[in-house]
């Protein structure tokens, strides 16, 4: 593409927004907005966006001048090289291969969500069904949710050894506190999610199954689970962040492996490319457990209008 | 369904859950009958009573508090003051939101603690850091909320601000601002339980500063009454902001049934 | 009476519409909406403009008041071509499009206000015009305390305050019940044709209420909008004095519209089978 034709197709966006209205209004117009030519305006922009980060990153490291506060993007690049490559610099105590810790935590991180959804959703679509209650389950549903769950963390971990006999879940002994933190970060938020998406679910809705003379259980399978189901899959996204936020902080508090370990045994040891490096492989694991499933649910639930940006990620 | 007794009688009842509650926990402590894997309502209230009558354990549990409500408020006026002007920008220049928006969803899908150690290098094990990582993880819910409310005012708003003839300036202040603000609100909800969260986590790794790192210093000495006294005390803070936001919410947006807020 | 006199005596082309022309993009392809259409207002007339749904109708009033642009074609106001919403139009949504977050009065003042009309004056403009639309005692409640009807009313009255010399109006009742409908269009009558006389342009798709509005009725056939023909609505004016609905004259032209307008509407359908085919 050459640069005159970008240029105009970029004024041309511009003149669009600035009568941002006028043109907005009109249904047909609107759809005319997402052509072509914003697309294409839109991959340059991202690309030039990601040098510019890259460049404003590179000056900053420079002016600053000290690598453990700041490193720069070549040598943090490079750092992350290196680890897959698992070449781990001296002194890193007790850091294992990067297999090992990628794995450890996507083993927490898939169980953690895993348990919280199978536990999750049941509840939540029990409370969320039991009207007589709405009352008094409202504000321990707020409660719980206003919480902070990682207060809980040292309760569970200092206090699970004695509480639950590891044996019990003859599962490796050293992940069980892990595991537990995750799906205690997690859990509440499925259940919320289930809870207010069947909540939500219009009475009218619910009126015309019974109109037709549907059964309790009929109502459940062809109203109200199809129609809570963005709902709760939207909840099921947010779980699956939470479970990866939960995996991360277990592992920096409690375990000696893992990547939210790694990236603490690299700050102790003050090598702030490696822990960038760290950091990076955690985010990307992020995105990709975050977005992915937004694809799949505008393919999946393309009869209801969701908002494009389901706020509530996984901070 | 028709109203229930439950329903009509909530506050009682809602009492009721919470000694139900107190009681079941008092049972599952005495069967597990183990101070070190669970502490009783009773040691729990004992450890109040430590709380407040040890000079030494009252001053330390004064600063921590002290210490993690600050580090939540500033980085999250911090957050505030610099998360909806960017918003706005975003929402407003197509320039900003097509440099800023592929960054966006890369850094809302970072799990926040991923920032702790990075912080940790600039501040130390320090409430600067703590308020730090308060800041980082409420701007981002923040700037997500208002762009995307300025970016998706209805038309039917803008449409007759424009018909009577409106000037670009005024079409912010008067009509997108205003309109955003549900928007506003859910960023600010969903931003302050988030940085109580993060504040937390990053206590507990420093575990030197605040309530977390008492919580997990507490917990390390297996004195667990003690600790869960705490835990209460962080929940019953975060459960009281949240309320605030609550009724901030319905304060400046009492012109709309507030939508379902989305939790992560 | 004086107002009389200025409906009938002068015959002044406020708006001229000329060769108007619009298409839009849609899923990659272009859809002509309107083509070539022209008409004129006489000051102080009443126009209504119906066709068939998706003729273009509301987007040629977006463009009379330059809302929108068109692809060629202009829209001359006083004489003069129309850019940028003129200060002396009023436009009324179908949506309302209130404020969600002012009252009543501040929805009416938000006119005057962008004009900068000083605060007490602007008060007691709006205060007229609240009264007027029959809304006396609501002048505090915000948009959502009221029905649609008052909804509207207050549409109106925003419209009216900045004193308008044409009225847009964009099936303004199309979301109100009949009863509130009938009534509103007496009302509406009684101030354009009456206390304000106002030149109006009323983009409609029910018949009943053209006829018995309009002096005038555009009628226009299906996508691509193109003017089929203009009919003048020779009812006697006043028209809120009287059943006017039983007039033979109404019953013609009501049967004369229907017809001409099924005919639209059934050409489309087939067009859109056999494109559905194809």
């Amino acid at each position: 593409m050459n640069l005159k034709s970008l240029k105009r197709k970029w004024e041309r966006t511009k003149v669009e927004r600035r009568n941002l209205v006028a043109q907005e209004v009109i249904v047909e117009q609107r759809e005319s907005w997402i052509d072509l030519n914003t697309i294409q305006a839109k991959v340059i922009f991202t690309i030039v966006s990601i040098l510019l980060f890259g460049a404003i990153w590179e000056l900053a490291a420079k002016l600053i001048n000290n690598h453990v506060i700041l490193p720069t993007p070549i040598s943090s690049f490079k750092a992350l090289y290196l680890l897959i490559q698992n070449k781990i610099p001296l002194g890193a105590a007790g850091v294992g291969s990067f297999e090992s810790m990628l794995l450890q935590t996507l083993e927490i991180t898939a169980i953690g969500f895993l348990l919280s959804s199978a536990v999750g959703i049941p509840v939540g679509y029990l409370i969320g069904r039991w009207r007589a209650a709405e009352a008094i389950i409202d504000p321990w549903i707020n409660a719980l949710y206003a919480i902070p769950m990682v207060a809980l963390i040292p309760l569970l971990y200092f206090g699970s050894g004695s509480l639950i006999p590891v044996s019990v879940f003859d599962y490796q002994g050293d992940l069980l506190p892990d595991v537990l933190v995750s799906f205690i970060m997690t859990v509440f938020t499925i259940i919320i999610n289930t809870y207010q998406g069947v909540r939500l679910v219009s009475n009218s809705l619910v009126e015309v199954g019974k109109a037709f003379g549907a059964s309790e259980n009929q109502l459940t399978r062809h109203v109200v689970i199809p129609a809570a189901l963005p709902d709760i899959v939207a909840g099921m996204r947010l779980g699956l962040g939470r479970a990866l936020l939960g995996a991360i902080i277990a592992e920096a508090l409690l375990s000696t492996n893992g990547l939210g370990y790694t990236m603490l045994a690299f700050q102790s040891i003050l090598n702030t490319p490696y822990m960038v490096a760290t950091i990076m492989v955690i985010a990307f694991i992020g995105f990709v457990l975050l977005q992915t499933p937004k694809l799949i649910e505008r393919r999946l639930f393309k009869w209801k209008e969701t908002e494009r940006i389901k706020r509530g990620g996984n901070e | 369904m028709s109203a229930s007794i439950v329903n009509r009688y909530r506050y009682p009842f809602l009492f009721l859950t919470i000694i139900v509650f107190v009681a079941v926990w008092w049972v599952v402590a005495k069967i597990v009958n183990d101070p070190y894997a669970l502490a009783g309502p009773v040691s729990t209230a004992k450890a109040y009573y430590q709380l407040f009558a040890q000079s030494s354990l009252r001053n330390l549990f004064i600063t921590s508090i002290e210490s993690t409500l600050l580090s939540i408020f500033l980085g999250f006026v911090l957050a505030v003051a610099i998360g909806i002007p960017v918003g706005i920008f975003m929402g407003r220049y197509l320039v900003v939101d097509y440099l800023v928006d592929p960054w966006i969803n890369i850094w809302y899908s970072i799990p926040a603690i991923a920032f702790v150690p990075l912080v940790m290098n600039w501040a130390g094990l320090t409430s600067i850091s703590a308020l730090i990582v308060s800041f980082l993880i409420a701007v981002f819910s923040i700037i997500i909320n208002v762009y995307t409310g300025v970016k998706n005012v209805s038309a039917s708003l803008v449409e007759p601000a424009i018909a009577f003839g409106i000037s670009k300036r005024a079409l912010y202040t008067k009509v997108i601002l205003p309109a955003s603000t549900p928007n506003i609100m859910v960023g600010l909800r969903l931003g302050i339980t988030r940085a109580i969260e993060g504040v937390i986590v990053a206590e507990m790794v420093f575990s030197v500063v605040g309530l977390g790192g008492m919580i997990f210093d507490t917990a390390d000495k297996l004195e667990m009454s003690l600790t869960i006294a705490l835990v209460i005390v962080i929940s019953l803070i975060s459960i009281a902001l949240n309320y605030l936001m609550k009724y901030l919410d319905h304060k400046v947006v009492f012109w709309k049934e507030s939508s379902a807020l989305k939790r992560g | 009476m004086a107002l009389e006199q200025k409906t009938v005596s002068t015959f002044k082309q406020i708006l001229k519409i000329e060769g108007i022309s619009k298409s839009f993009v849609k899923d990659g392809k272009k859809v002509q909406v309107l083509e070539d259409v022209s008409f004129e207002a006489r000051e102080g007339s009443f126009v209504s403009i119906i066709g068939p749904s998706g003729c273009g109708k509301t987007t040629l009033l977006r463009i009379i008041d330059g809302l929108v642009k068109p692809d060629s074609g202009k829209v001359l106001f006083n004489g003069k071509p129309v850019t940028s919403p003129p200060p002396k139009m009023g436009f009324v949504f179908q949506q309302f499009g209130l404020l969600p977050w002012r009252t009543v009065r501040k929805n009416v003042e938000f006119g005057l206000e962008l004009r900068g009309v000083n605060p007490e004056e602007k008060k007691k403009i709006a205060e007229g015009y609240i009264k007027l639309v029959g809304l006396e005692g609501f002048e505090n409640h915000y948009p959502h305390e009221l029905s649609g009807g008052m909804q509207q009313r207050v549409g109106l009255a925003r419209a009216l305050a900045i004193d308008p010399d044409v009225l847009l109006m964009d099936e303004p009742f199309a979301s109100l019940d009949m009863q509130t409908r009938e009534l509103f269009q007496r009302e509406l009558l009684k101030i354009v044709k009456g206390a304000l006389p106002k030149t109006t342009l009323f983009v409609t798709h029910n018949i009943d209420e053209a006829i018995y509005l309009s002096d005038e009725i555009v009628l226009m056939t299906a996508r691509p909008g193109k003017v089929y023909e203009i009919i003048k609505v020779d009812l006697p004016q006043e028209r809120w004095k009287e059943d006017i609905r039983a007039h033979p004259e109404f019953i013609r032209l009501r049967q004369k519209i229907w017809k001409f307008l099924e005919s639209q509407i059934i050409e489309k359908e087939m067009g859109e089978n056999e494109s559905g085919k194809a």
